[in-house]
């Protein structure tokens, strides 16, 4: 088995990095660099690892964790850009408010917001997201259903901008 | 997708400033310094090897030369050594008879028990009569108090 290569790697990056920018943003202020460290690590593997995705998740956790306790000693007050503010997701569809929708994620508690953006942004099994978590399997499960119901109260009346005018579909 | 997914089906989680090229550019550039590294090792390590059995080499020949100079030292020593310096032995005294009467004699006879060990003189062993004659005059020792009597 080779390194990846950079094709892999590009794609790897188009696909997930989004994913892994917004489970790292739960942890540390720099998410972006924590997840091209992940990217860069795994481009110096000499052998790739097994399972790639739970890998850089585990990667990136592990290393947003110790940026957090960084950023916790010496909290420096950074001018941050507008992208990296606030707004962990962004909606193609007007309708949808997706800096409200960022806000009552954020809300969440972080092992309830670990385990949906995991699962359904990052695609991990909840087997995988069980070992990340070091839970079992039944908690993972518990925990992505309480968080997207607790979601789904929250953002009753609020989560889908009332447009005035019907939907032509 | 169930029914509590489905809000979240239009949100996409935004990337940031994060960059795919310059990503691809550190990944690459951490890549071939990973490889220099190796090679670097690598030869670090190939360098050692030779070193050392280079060294060990040294050391084998530099054993049988010496043992070879020792011996050869040796043999030299033992050639000059002059005829006036080889170790003499002492002559050895001329030995002396010893009468048997005499103290050292009779001392060499004295055995772990004591005097009462000693062999009686060969003019009075020719005088006994009898072997209960012999019996009656041995003393009765202390020692024998230790074990069984037998008057």
């Amino acid at each position: 088995m080779e390194a990846i290569g950079p094709e892999k790697l590009g794609s790897l990056f188009d696909a997930h990095a989004p994913a892994l920018v917004l489970y790292a943003r739960q942890w540390c202020d720099e998410p972006e660099d924590v997840v091209q460290d992940a990217f860069v690590k795994l481009a110096r593997q000499r052998i790739p690892p097994e399972r790639i995705l739970p890998w850089l998740f585990r990667v990136v956790r592990n290393a947003a964790l110790n940026a957090r306790r960084d950023d916790q000693t010496r909290r420096k007050i950074e001018a941050r850009s507008s992208m990296g503010s606030g707004v962990w997701l962004t909606s193609d569809d007007d309708r949808i408010d997706a800096h409200l929708a960022s806000q009552l994620l954020a809300e969440l508690d972080i092992e309830t917001r670990e385990v949906i953006v995991a699962r359904f942004w990052g695609g991990l099994k909840f087997e995988e997201i069980a070992r990340l978590q070091g839970c079992s399997l039944t908690t993972a499960h518990r925990r992505y259903q309480n968080g997207l119901a607790r979601l789904n109260e929250r953002l009753e009346g609020q989560w889908i901008r009332q447009d005035p005018a019907p939907s032509e579909k | 997708m169930n029914d509590l997914e489905w809000p979240l089906a239009g949100l996409r989680p935004v990337l940031g400033t994060l960059n795919r090229d310059r990503m691809l550019y550190e990944a690459g550039r951490a890549s071939a310094r990973g490889e220099a590294r190796d090679r670097l090792l690598m030869a670090a390590s190939a360098l050692l090897l030779v070193a050392s059995l280079g060294l060990g080499g040294l050391l084998v020949q530099e054993r049988a030369r010496r043992q070879a100079l020792e011996v050869a030292l040796a043999a030299r020593d033992q050639e000059a050594i002059p005829p006036s310096e080889k170790l003499v032995l002492p002559k050895s005294s001329p030995v002396v008879e010893i009468a048997p009467t005499s103290y050292l004699a009779l001392s060499r006879h004295i055995q772990p028990g004591g005097l009462d060990e000693v062999d009686p003189p060969i003019e009075d062993a020719g005088q006994g009569d009898s072997a209960e004659g012999s019996e009656s005059k041995m003393p009765i020792r202390v020692r024998d108090a230790r074990g069984i009597l037998d008057f």
